[in-house]
């Protein structure tokens, strides 16, 4: 019995232990809204106790949440839990990729797909993936972006080769391709705020800016696929002074991107629900030169009355995270591989916001138009399939997507391999 | 409530000891065994607890009129079948019956179709526990037990609860009225408690996560031949390790509390023969079988043909108990043509001359074949992917991209999982002899695991049980 009684306290331990941590969460954990910044989520408080709650099962589910929640050190503990997983080579961390993609595959797709359209025609060309440095300008059929001064000449901000065009049209047309019949694909791109202050910057001399893009696309896509002038729609708010891009971040603000939702939802035949009645808080971030406002936008109705999911961990994400204060805060920007937003309005449709950072001021308006908005950046470096657990495709189907919105940068454009190859594979 | 969870590890389980070790009086730590199992059933559904109370309750009854009926046969087999049909309705009306009622209108293109009901937690276990009580009194196999609160002690046990292992009333019967209680059973419970908790935390869910990532079972998947082959054996490791973690858990706590139970595995993937095979997986699921269903019907002591027909009776009906879907079925009769094609056609002894390490791997992919029915409810995903384990299929390449990233993202799992599924620790524990000294080192391994355990579960957010579904 002696013998034994050192291995008993040993063990009779693990449970004193255990029971003192569990007791001490109940009695000491503050009955306050706390947030995990690293999950972007409210952690579960304790759960109130109700009739109804308890017979659902609802409750034992909130009160284990709670535990696991509130563990003293959970962060440190997830962290060494990660580190142990990384011992036994189980690579815990967001850099699996599924598109493993190698410079060689890219080249090999490239080669194949000219070498398939160019033998009617006779023709072989080199294929220049970045686009940006295309010396020379076929006008008859690449693109191009430029702006007007009122002396009469032009300055070109970018161009686009009909061959990068020719790529992302197919992948744009592969994407309206999952939409029911009604269902739409409504595409636009945007420079970089530094090149368009080529021409906000200049609009005592300037007298407009011009992309002859979304006319080459809209000829080259399906009638599914809707090309957006955004630089159109633009233009005129422009000239006046309006400070539509951030200056201490790479994308518009929430006015730049109402403009140009309002024109998309018009164009739907909808009626855009003025900018004045989306409820928001205004942030000021980076005291240095520039002062940005961030409108941290959030619509209509109290942010809770949406569930916002993370697909991955199926967690409820804060739509916004006031705390941290830049465009980040919505959705905890783009570190998630698909994110669903339940709107709670019924109207019988579901939107897909593919892009990048302009999304994010992009979305919000979004809301109310449809029972879900999901949003995803389908970028190599972002987009995850691991931990999506399936294809774009399946995403998309299974969500009932009626209606994709692509938006984003030049980084996210028709120059890019995004645009004319990776996403091709993820719908794979 | 699962073992697995904040709320038993961190509450439920110290707050039961506490109590439990208060008073030495068998009729106190009964009651605090009672009242903590029925809390741990209630804990998240609490409604369901009635089914358990009233199969128990008719049951208590039966065995007391099989008793009371003393010789008289007719009586005995009317009670005994009052009490076998009352709890068998509960399984049949909750699990079976839509699945039931579909297949017959499936067949004859009825435009009816009845929604499947929510599977009360346990089901199958407590009923087949409540059964054996029965079933052991009428065949005075056991004395009746007049104390409800004992019989009800005994089904809702809660280490054995609602996964197991199947404990007979025979087996038990005896602890239920006492049983010790000391520092070397607790802290030998313990130990083994957390050598489940971990293999269950640690492995289990690591295999489920991987598989996770590929998922088979959606349509949308792209399966390759490696994808099939790394799925299908990634499931055999975390079916074992998660099933024989729980039994792992059970005995522990069985042990901690007193109770002896049996045990549940035994290294099944190290098998030479399927027969070996289902001696040391689920043992108690087929014991249960063997006594209840095989030896009444004859077992093999008929003839061949009748012996085939009670054979391929108890499989299927092994595989209906794990679920209402005809793959569960088919994965039953699987097993039972490969026991019938050992036993009748290869011939046990001709099967024994074989080298074992060519039989040893052969059983291994068998069983991992056989996990690929069980996986799949569609069955034709299951022919996908049993098609594409053996390189046929529409553009079946060799390695997709998926596999490819998620063997290197668990690139040591695989190695991990093997190890731990062969009987390492016992041969280890044969070469240094069981003294002080090793004693010693098991409890500190123990504690590290039980410390790993805890970690990962703060980590953790995916920690099902499979066997909780059955």
């Amino acid at each position: 019995m002696k013998k034994n009684n050192v291995f008993f306290i040993v063990t009779m331990w693990w449970f004193i232990l255990c029971f003192i941590i569990g007791a001490s969460i109940i009695c000491f954990t503050p009955d306050i809204e706390r947030i995990s910044f690293d999950e972007n989520r409210v952690l579960q408080n304790a759960p109130e106790i109700s009739i109804k709650s308890i017979r659902s099962g609802e409750y034992a589910e909130q009160f284990e949440s709670f535990l696991s929640d509130s563990i003293p050190g959970r962060k440190q503990l997830i962290k060494l839990s990660d580190r142990m997983l990384s011992w036994i080579s189980v690579n815990n961390s967001d850099d699996l990729y599924y598109l493993d993609t190698t410079e060689k595959e890219v080249n090999e797709y490239f080669n194949q797909t000219v070498s398939e359209s160019d033998i009617s025609s006779g023709i072989s060309e080199d294929i220049d993936k970045s686009g940006t440095d295309d010396s020379q300008l076929n006008e008859e059929e690449d693109a191009c972006l430029w702006v007007n001064y009122k002396d009469g000449s032009v300055k070109i901000l970018n161009k686009y080769p009909e061959k990068h065009m020719r790529h992302s049209a197919e992948t744009l047309d592969l994407l309206a391709s999952l939409l029911p019949d009604e269902g739409k694909l409504y595409f636009t791109t945007m420079s970089f705020p530094s090149n368009v202050r080529i021409f906000s910057n200049n609009i005592k001399t300037a007298s407009g800016w011009e992309s002859t893009l979304p006319e080459k696309m809209n000829a080259l896509t399906s009638d599914k696929v809707e090309c957006v002038d955004s630089y159109e729609i633009l233009e005129p708010y422009i000239l006046e002074g309006e400070d539509l891009f951030l200056h201490t971040n790479h994308q518009w603000n929430d006015h730049g991107a109402y403009y140009v939702f309002s024109s998309i939802i018009a164009s739907q035949g909808l009626t855009p629900t003025p900018f004045d009645e989306y409820s928001y808080d205004v942030n000021r971030v980076n005291k240095s030169i520039y002062t940005d406002y961030y409108h941290l936008l959030y619509p209509l109705a109290p942010a809770n009355n949406w569930r916002i999911h993370n697909i991955d961990k199926k967690e409820q994400l804060r739509f916004m995270n006031y705390h941290v204060g830049s465009t980040s805060s919505y959705l905890n920007g783009s570190q998630y591989p698909w994110k669903k937003v339940e709107t709670g309005f019924h109207t019988g449709r579901n939107a897909l916001v593919i892009g990048d950072c302009f999304t994010l001021a992009f979305t919000p308006f979004l809301l109310p138009y449809y029972d879900e908005v999901h949003a995803t950046q389908l970028s190599k470096e972002y987009f995850n399939r691991v931990r999506l657990g399936t294809s774009v495709t399946d995403m998309i189907e299974r969500n009932n997507i009626t209606d994709i919105y692509y938006i984003s940068s030049e980084s996210g454009g028709v120059n890019t391999e995004t645009l004319q190859f990776h996403i091709k594979k993820m719908l794979d | 409530m699962v073992f697995s969870s904040m709320t038993f590890l961190l509450l439920f389980l110290p707050v039961t000891i506490l109590l439990y070790a208060l008073r030495r009086n068998i009729k106190w730590k009964n009651g605090v065994l009672l009242i903590a199992s029925l809390f741990f059933y209630a804990w998240g559904e609490p409604v369901y607890i009635l089914l358990m109370l009233i199969s128990t309750g008719i049951n208590y009854l039966c065995a007391l009129g099989i008793d009371r009926s003393g010789s008289a046969k007719n009586a005995r087999k009317l009670w005994l079948f009052i009490g076998v049909t009352a709890s068998m309705v509960f399984l049949i009306w909750f699990k079976y019956a839509a699945f039931m009622v579909n297949s017959f209108a499936g067949v004859f293109s009825l435009p009816y179709h009845m929604a499947e009901k929510k599977l009360p937690i346990g089901i199958s276990f407590y009923t087949f526990q409540v059964l054996t009580y029965t079933v052991d009194v009428y065949r005075k196999k056991a004395a009746v037990q007049k104390n409800p609160a004992r019989l009800l002690l005994y089904v809702s046990c809660f280490p054995q609860l609602i996964a197991g292992p199947i404990v007979q009333y025979a087996d038990v019967a005896g602890m239920l009225d006492d049983r010790p209680f000391n520092s070397r059973r607790f802290s030998e419970g313990a130990r083994r408690f957390a050598v489940g908790l971990s293999k269950k935390v640690i492995l289990a869910n690591l295999c489920g996560s991987a598989i996770s990532h590929i998922d088979p079972a959606d349509a949308s998947t792209v399966v390759s031949f490696a994808g099939a082959w790394y799925v299908a054996l990634m499931y055999t490791f975390q079916i074992y390790f998660d099933f024989s973690a729980y039994s792992d858990m059970a005995i522990g706590l069985g042990r901690l509390f007193g109770f002896d139970y049996k045990e549940n595995f035994n290294y099944p993937y190290v098998s030479g023969s399927i027969t070996e095979f289902w001696r040391r997986w689920h043992i108690s699921l087929g014991s249960f079988f063997r006594d209840y269903v095989y030896i009444p019907l004859g077992g093999s002591r008929c003839s061949v043909r009748r012996t085939i027909f009670n054979m391929m009776v108890v499989w299927s009906l092994t595989g209906f108990w794990h679920g209402a879907s005809w793959n569960f079925i088919l994965w039953g009769m699987y097993y039972g043509l490969l026991l019938i094609t050992e036993r009748f056609v290869i011939g046990r002894e001709r099967l024994n001359k074989l080298p074992y390490l060519l039989r040893a791997p052969a059983i291994f992919v068998l069983a991992v074949i056989g996990w690929v029915l069980f996986y799949h409810t569609d069955l034709s995903l299951a022919a996908r992917q049993l098609c594409a384990m053996i390189g046929i299929g529409n553009h079946l390449q060799l390695v997709d991209p998926l596999t490819a990233a998620v063997v290197r993202k668990y690139s040591v799992l695989p190695l991990m999982a093997l190890i731990a599924a062969m009987p390492v620790l016992p041969a280890v524990r044969k070469l240094a002899d069981d003294n002080r000294v090793t004693r010693a080192l098991s409890y500190v391994a123990a504690t590290v695991l039980m410390l790993l355990s805890l970690v990962f579960l703060v980590g953790q957010s995916y920690n099902p049980f499979i066997y909780f579904r059955f």
